[in-house]
């Protein structure tokens, strides 16, 4: 079973959605609001065997009742027991992969049924096979919709740990013809299990009670005895339920609940069915999430598997192609493709793609630094990265411009933060024409050497301590050396004694970028932290410029 | 001889069927007890879907479903599922050029892989009954249907009299023998087994020879009656009034000229009710002129149809008749026909159809009158009483109305019917009567043979028949 095509219509946060979920691997990605839970539960709506699902204004876009919600799905990959005549055997449509939709099937089409759920201001659900030949419909029923084998890992699994009907746990058992009898003699032994001589203090109750009624002229045909109430125990098939021992599984944690879920499903619809998992990471550790993603992958190519994920684990496990960037703006819900040329992009900076507003930087030194000046912004009452969405990311120097064009494609904001010390492809202008906010360093210098020109003497110098501890004061001192060559200053075992100067000054720049005295995100963010400390005292700098202007970008709405 | 064991594990066979030798219960057996999923049946009327429907369903414990259709209504559900690809042109096909679409329609349709896909879905095999019956064109997509899923045939080449007009009966040779698998025929009279097993025996042995082209001799226990040629018809009346008065049960007597036959059935006594297609034509048109016709043309109307149900009325009335047709009302006299006049008169005057329904039923009593053409009459007061009831619906339609509810619902067919071959094959009747056996050639006189489990009456100048081939109507 698979969704080749499906329209979503005034459904709670989505006026329109009109999107073909081509591929086996779906995972739904975007920022807050962007609808993809939604999806996820208008898929599960119309394709699944619910039928006690109760609507209510707020289900509507809006809360407008005037506009229908109408939830349409073109499914392929059929069960037999769905194509016989008798069913929708005669109603099925033709799915081209390159033409869409014919309404008859030609021989090299997949057959497909177009199941449309509608629920008007009554609130009352209808479900309906339709096509062009038949446009009121036929009415599919919940049993039917069971055929098609559509789970939803969820917050309330807890059902499928019961042998309910159309449960895959009582599929697996192979439905017994006598279930019911199983089921009355389960109740006939819990009933005879409470008898009067187990709990005698009841029965002295009712001693008691046979007592008194005589005084009222109640005569009692036989005696007053405690038992359980034949129509109050009633043991239907949705009371039996798998255990872990004594304890129901209904009990276990969420992670344990979802992955048994999946499993039971995977058996019984062997055919492949469709299975939807809300937030595939909720409730398991990173290695039971990679664990998950693996299993989700369908068999032998059919089936499919539409999830929706905040996390960088899932996406690292997932191949480029297999993500969907989501985003509504004003109720039009989008959902765009990755190409699988963006595969290392994912890897690299997964967590960027799960923001809005991307800055892409050169190294992690512009991370680090970028992470110091949040820090420094919160604190001065600006709003924090993470309120805004925003994500700094690490692109290796040569390959950062056309990240930043690639995640600018996939709709994000972004901002490029540069050194422009050496010649980049795609240029600066090419990225200013695709919208991208781009900020270089003045003088064709790194941010090292930006650094070490505008700060003021003493705040570099503290610098310069920081990597005296680290990478250490004899390397550091010898890079020094190397781009100096002799030096009186560089003498001075004492390093604050040194005297400002602009051969100094840039051989510290040199130095720092040259050996990566702050290639770390770490060490970025304590250098960072420093010029945080002075910023304001060099307003007409480079370094402040540009800070500044990134920091207007963040705050800009787009 | 087959079991229905042996009938269900065929994938692509034909049984020929004798007449009265459990054709029905065949088919029912191998679908309720050896099908594996779900099985198709069809078959050519509605009242041989009821038939197989009534049969099935009194078998307990059936091991797979089984669905019961006309060829016509199964092959129009699949060519209108898709109708661009099938190319159907109408979805209500009424004449026989229309049908023959639905059926290249439908075999278009099967040519689809998919639908191909929804069949093997729908069905694990599909039996065809009465395949004798079936035309060139339903043939071509029942070839398309067995290329598909296992198909069994059942018919018997015998009694395919249905080759007139546009018919195009397959032919048995070459159109199944060719293309399907013999099993062994049924060939066993369980029709007679209870009731009359030496005339099962004698008709066992007279399908022998009329298979090889044999003459057969009118023995025992067969009643042989020398037809005279003096008075032929007189001798055929009497015999027949004395079987209806001696026998209690069902009779048929068989007569394969059409006008013939209503004759005959006017000299019958009122012992014998007419055969009646299922379409009645006569009912359709005596409706249109009654209902197009207003004033004196009217009354006009109402005399002929009258005449053509019952005796008297025809000569009775005929200045009045004549009158009417010239526009004129006949002056009323007082007498013994004083209330048909007085009816008459009124539906002349008066063009609500009520007044119509009123002259037939004083009609119906008319003095000495004998009724051979029941059905005909009822059908048509039946279709004025609901043209009267629902206000805007027109005489037209309500006989459609009424007569489609006849086709579904079962027809009461009267004690004693007269008929030719082609009205009463399928039925079964306790006595049969045939009175014009040298007329019938090979499959008319085997069908008309077969018709009475207990007694079997012929009429003809010499004991022998010899009877002709059919001719070969049928084309590969």
């Amino acid at each position: 079973m698979r969704i080749h095509h499906l329209k979503i219509e005034n459904f709670r946060g989505i006026r329109h959605l009109d999107w073909k979920p081509e591929g086996s691997v779906i995972c739904l990605i975007g920022p807050g609001d962007s609808t993809k839970t939604t999806v996820i539960e208008a898929i599960d709506l119309v394709l699944s065997p619910r039928w006690e699902i109760g609507f209510d204004d707020s289900d509507f876009y809006a809360g407008d009742t005037d506009s229908s919600i109408v939830i349409t799905a073109t499914v392929g990959e059929l069960p037999d027991a769905l194509l016989a005549d008798n069913k929708f055997g005669l109603d099925i449509r033709g799915w081209s992969g390159t033409q869409g939709i014919h309404d008859e099937p030609e021989d090299e089409d997949d057959k497909v049924l177009t199941i449309e759920l509608t629920v008007d201001s009554s609130l009352e659900p209808e479900w309906t096979v339709i096509n062009d030949r038949n446009p009121d419909g036929r009415r599919i029923s919940h049993r039917d919709r069971q055929l098609l084998g559509v789970l939803k890992l969820g917050q309330y699994v807890d059902r499928h740990f019961t042998w309910g009907s159309g449960t895959d746990l009582l599929r697996l058992t192979g439905e017994p013809a006598d279930l019911r009898g199983l089921l009355a003699e389960a109740g006939r032994a819990a009933r005879a299990a409470i008898t009067p001589e187990n709990v005698p203090l009841l029965e002295a109750g009712a001693t008691k009670a046979e007592r008194l009624a005589g005084d009222f002229g109640v005569v009692p045909k036989e005696r007053y005895q405690p038992g359980l109430d034949i129509q109050r125990v009633n043991i239907g098939q949705g009371v039996i339920a798998l255990h872990d021992g004594n304890v129901p599984l209904r009990r276990a944690g969420m992670g344990t609940k979802r992955l048994l879920a999946l499993a039971l499903q995977r058996e019984a619809a062997r055919d492949g069915g469709i299975v939807l998992v809300d937030e595939a990471e909720n409730g398991l550790e990173p290695h039971r999430v990679r664990a998950l993603v693996r299993k989700l992958r369908p068999e032998e190519g059919r089936g499919q598997v539409i999830m929706t994920s905040h996390s960088p684990v899932v996406i690292g496990e997932l191949p480029a192609s297999c993500l969907r960037i989501m985003r509504s703006n004003v109720g039009e819900t989008t959902v765009s493709d990755v190409s699988a040329s963006m595969q290392d992009i994912v890897r690299a900076a997964s967590e960027a793609l799960l923001g809005r507003k991307v800055i892409v930087c050169e190294g992690k030194t512009e991370v680090g630094f970028c992470r110091a000046f949040d820090r420094f912004w919160t604190n001065a009452g600006k709003e924090a990265f993470a309120y805004m969405g925003v994500v700094p990311v690490a692109c290796e120097g040569s390959t950062a411009s056309s990240r930043a064009v690639a995640i600018r494609k996939l709709g994000y904001s972004v901002c490029y933060l540069g050194d422009s010390d050496r010649e980049i492809t795609p240029t600066a202008e090419t990225m200013r024409a695709a919208g991208i906010k781009v900020l270089v360093w003045a003088d064709r210098l790194s941010i090292e050497g930006r650094v070490a020109v505008d700060l003021p003497w003493q705040e570099l110098l503290e610098i310069v301590s920081l990597a005296f501890a680290e990478p250490g004061e004899e390397s550091a001192r010898a890079s020094l050396a190397h781009q100096l060559g002799e030096h009186p200053d560089l003498a001075h075992s004492d390093f604050r004694s040194w005297h400002d100067s602009p051969e100094l000054r840039n051989a510290i720049g040199r130095a720092a970028k040259e050996k990566g005295w702050f290639k770390r995100i770490g060490s970025g963010e304590k250098m960072g932290d420093i010029v945080c400390r002075c910023i304001q005292t060099i307003p007409a700098t480079d370094l402040a410029r540009n800070m500044e202007e990134l920091r207007l970008w963040i705050d800009a709405n787009d | 001889m087959t079991d229905a064991a042996e009938l269900a594990a065929a994938p692509r066979a034909f049984v020929a069927a004798a007449a009265g030798c459990g054709k029905t219960h065949l088919i029912s057996e191998a679908v309720c007890r050896f099908g594996t999923r779900r099985d198709l049946v069809l078959t050519h009327t509605h009242a041989g879907v009821q038939a197989l429907r009534n049969k099935i369903q009194r078998i307990e414990n059936r091991v797979a479903e089984v669905a019961v259709e006309t060829i016509a209504a199964w092959a129009l559900r699949y060519a209108s599922a898709f109708p661009k690809t099938s190319g159907l042109q109408t979805q209500q096909p009424k004449t026989n050029l229309e049908w023959n679409c639905v059926y290249a329609a439908a075999r278009k349709i099967l040519l689809v892989k998919h639908v191909r896909d929804v069949l093997k879905a729908s069905y694990s095999g599909v039996y065809v009954d009465e395949y004798q019956d079936c035309s060139t064109e339903q043939h071509a997509l029942l070839l398309a249907l067995a290329d598909a899923i296992p198909t069994r045939l059942l018919g018997d080449p015998l009694q395919g009299i249905f080759d007139f007009g546009q018919n195009r009966p397959v032919n048995w040779e070459l159109d199944v023998c060719a293309n399907f698998a013999e099993l062994s025929p049924i060939t066993r009279p369980w029709r007679w087994e209870t009731k009359n097993p030496q005339l099962g025996q004698w008709l066992a042995s007279a399908r022998q020879a009329l298979l090889r082209g044999h003459p057969i001799h009118l023995d025992y226990p067969v009643r042989w009656v020398r037809l005279l040629s003096a008075n032929p018809i007189g001798c055929q009346v009497s015999e027949c009034v004395g079987i209806a008065r001696r026998e209690p049960g069902s009779v048929v007597a068989i007569h394969n000229v059409a006008n013939q036959v209503h004759y005959l059935a006017g000299r019958l006594l009122g012992f014998y009710q007419c055969a009646e297609p299922i379409e009645l034509e006569d009912l359709f048109q005596n409706g249109m002129l009654i209902e197009t016709s207003h004033g004196p043309a009217r009354a006009a109307a109402v005399i002929d149809f009258a005449e053509k149900c019952m005796t008297r009325v025809g000569p009775a009335l005929r200045q009045a008749c004549n009158a009417y047709r010239l526009g004129d009302i006949p002056r009323t006299r007082a007498g013994l026909l004083a209330d048909v006049h007085g009816a008459l008169r009124r539906v002349a005057e008066d063009d609500s159809l009520s007044t119509v329904i009123d002259a037939l039923t004083v009609l119906r009593h008319f003095p000495n009158a004998i009724m051979y053409r029941r059905e005909l009459f009822n059908e048509m007061v039946r279709g004025l009483r609901a043209s009267i009831l629902g206000s805007n619906v027109s005489l037209q339609d309500s006989l459609w109305i009424i007569r489609n509810r006849s086709r579904f619902s079962g027809r009461r067919v009267a004690r004693c019917v007269v008929g030719t071959t082609l009205l009463v094959k399928g039925l079964e009747f306790d006595h049969a009567i045939i009175l014009n056996a040298e007329d019938m050639d090979l499959n008319d006189l085997y069908v008309a043979l077969t018709r009475g489990s207990r007694s079997l009456t012929v009429f003809s100048s010499a004991q022998t028949l010899t009877p002709m081939q059919r001719r070969n109507r049928g084309t590969a």
